[in-house]
């Protein structure tokens, strides 16, 4: 690997990733966003940024802000791809932890959130 | 005095006497004569002598007066030639010579000698020195000037592309401060396009004048690099970049990222110039190596194009900004310097099937990054068993899956290794190292000290998240409650927050 200090952030830019939108076609989408692969929808005719996002959510589930830090752009910009990716159906992007949240008693909650607080 | 002695004689003697002095005296009178015949002869003789020798001298001053005027034409004859020959050497010669220095590249022919007489003689060599010393000057001078107009340029661009390094890494701060999306956004991601460009144009200039791309870059992917230099160009929406995970994501070695980009802008730049159509881009394993190909549909390049091109490839002269032409043609000398200088090639001969030019630049294998530490990139949870990929289903169409050559196959299957290390390496000398807490019970703070104590590293975020399984998380949650319920049971340190509820 090469020395620290040589900088591989920066390298793609923002407008080349996005095709020069800077403002996502979806604002439900914010950095702990979960995004989950569909593979049915063909990869082909994907820009280069979108098709390594699909690779990176095939095998599991990415949050949006990882998926930013794995591309090196800044999240405003991450958001864009994927919210065009969710648009063609490539992507489904879910709100974290929703799926299991009503497993857990309120009042237990309350408890963290008291716990926090007191920190 | 003899008469007189023979008449002493006839008195005194004889008749016969007197006779035989008769006969003395006759044959006296006789060899008398013939002297002074003899005396004439001899005379005439030496006038007849000195006749000739005057002749002699005569015909000889005669020859060599013709001798001596021949001898005055002949030097006025090399007066002259001398004279023109140093003429031309001063108005011929040597203001060719100027133009030939000065002009680098420029098809002057400096001219020989004006007179093939002189060939061999000593004016020939004096003044081929003169030409020489001037030469001599001339270049010494110029590599002077050159070298410090050079470092003049190097200087300024250096401090503009920081300048201009420095507003784009603001840019990417800005976009990355506000998460919402907004028309700051848009704004922030034209002025890169402008910034990034400018960056572009600083940097061929530092490059021609000698320099190298001024940036030093980690390791990286063939796709970072064709998108980044797609980035550098104006209509950077022209290019179509056929991405194939299996080439895209392999990593090129830091020293020569920059460069390259560098190099494929200008391809890039010069196919979009000359086309309209979009230009295509792909990178494909080669023998011995990868090859990045720009292909457009343009006119092409007719064969006088095609050899100033190969020209300005392989063109080994440094510029300075007295030689800078014009801008436009200035890509392949660009290109020429990176190559010379970084041990990629680039090729623009191989013909196009579309009819335009296609451009081959050719990354061998040793320019390929040998470390294996490139599972940074990749979700570090993909390798672990524990975990079924949600896709399961398209695992042949992951980057790791079919690796096209032996190196990154290694790298491929070496990378769970330190992975496993960093998770495995938690439980380490921070715990061991002190009480945990104070003699109240309390939880005590470890000093922060990187140099002395390293702080394990935890496992990665992506490691804990990239979990899709909706019931490891249930069960991951549940853990947490529990942990965090006995905490709250275990410790009265804080009775009246809890009566609150």
């Amino acid at each position: 690997m090469s020395p620290r200090g040589h900088r591989r952030n920066g390298v793609v830019r923002s407008y080349t990733a996005t095709g020069g939108r800077a403002t996502p076609s979806r604002t439900s989408l914010d950095e702990a966003t979960l995004l989950i692969a569909d593979a049915k929808p063909p990869l082909a005719g994907l820009q280069a940024q979108a098709r390594r996002v699909m690779e990176l959510c095939l095998p599991g589930v990415l949050s949006v802000s990882e998926v930013a830090h794995h591309l090196r752009l800044p999240g405003a910009v991450t958001k864009v791809i994927v919210s065009g990716l969710v648009d063609s159906g490539h992507l489904v992007a879910r709100a974290p932890f929703t799926a299991t949240a009503d497993q857990h008693d309120e009042d237990f909650l309350r408890r963290v959130l008291h716990g926090l607080q007191q920190l | 005095m003899i008469e007189h002695v023979v008449a002493e004689v006839l008195l005194s003697g004889g008749l016969a006497a007197a006779c035989g002095a008769l006969a003395v005296r006759t044959r006296g009178r006789n060899a008398a004569v013939r002297a002074r015949h003899a005396a004439e002869d001899e005379v005439v003789k030496a006038r007849i002598e000195a006749a000739r020798d005057l002749e002699k001298a005569q015909l000889l001053f005669a020859q060599d007066t013709e001798e001596l005027r021949r001898q005055i034409t002949v030097n006025a004859e090399w007066y002259q030639t001398a004279l023109e020959e140093t003429r031309h050497l001063v108005g011929q010669r040597l203001p060719a010579l100027l133009d030939a220095e000065t002009r680098s590249g420029s098809d002057v022919v400096v001219p020989g000698l004006l007179h093939p007489l002189l060939k061999g003689t000593s004016f020939e060599e004096l003044h081929q020195a003169v030409e020489d010393l001037v030469r001599e000057a001339l270049q010494s001078a110029r590599a002077g000037v050159g070298r410090a107009a050079r470092a003049g340029v190097r200087g300024m661009a250096d401090e503009a592309q920081a300048f201009l390094t420095r507003l784009q890494i603001k840019i990417d701060e800005e976009l990355d401060r506000h998460p919402a999306a907004s028309a700051y956004h848009q704004s922030l991601i034209d002025i890169d396009h402008v910034a990034t460009r400018s960056l572009h144009t600083v940097q061929r200039l530092r490059i021609l004048t000698g320099s190298w791309p001024g940036t030093q870059r980690a390791d990286c992917t063939f796709r970072e690099i064709v998108e980044s230099a797609r980035g550098r160009i104006g209509p950077y929406d022209r290019v179509d970049h056929t991405y194939l995970p299996e080439v895209g994501e392999l990593f090129v070695e830091g020293r020569v990222v920059e460069p390259i980009v560098v190099a494929l802008t200008e391809l890039l730049a010069n196919a979009t110039d000359y086309s309209s159509d979009p230009v295509s881009v792909y990178v494909q394993r080669v023998q011995a190596g990868y090859r990045i190909v720009v292909e457009d549909t343009g006119l092409g390049m007719n064969h006088f194009q095609r050899t100033a091109a190969e020209r300005l490839l392989s063109h080994r002269a440094v510029f300075d900004v007295t030689t800078l032409e014009d801008e436009r043609k200035l890509g392949f000398a660009v290109i020429g310097r990176l190559t010379r200088d970084y041990g990629f090639r680039v090729d623009v001969s191989a013909p196009s099937a579309g009819g335009g030019v296609k451009a081959v630049l050719v990354v061998p294998d040793g320019l390929m990054s040998r470390s294996a530490a490139q599972a940074g990139t990749r979700p570090a949870s993909r390798e672990a068993p524990a975990v079924p990929p949600a896709g399961g289903s398209d695992a042949p169409a992951l980057p790791g899956g079919a690796p096209p050559d032996p190196p990154a196959a290694e790298a491929a299957s070496g990378q769970t290794g330190p992975v496993a290390a960093e998770l495995t390496e938690p439980t380490g000398p921070a715990e061991a190292a002190a009480p945990l807490t104070t003699a109240l019970g309390l939880p005590k703070r470890q000093p922060r000290d990187p140099g002395a104590t390293p702080r394990p590293s935890l496992p990665s975020q992506e490691a804990l998240t990239d979990s899709g399984d909706p019931a490891a998380l249930a069960e991951g949650f549940e853990q947490m409650r529990r942990a965090l319920s006995e905490g709250y049971g275990d410790s009265d340190t804080d009775p009246g927050g809890r009566s609150r509820t």
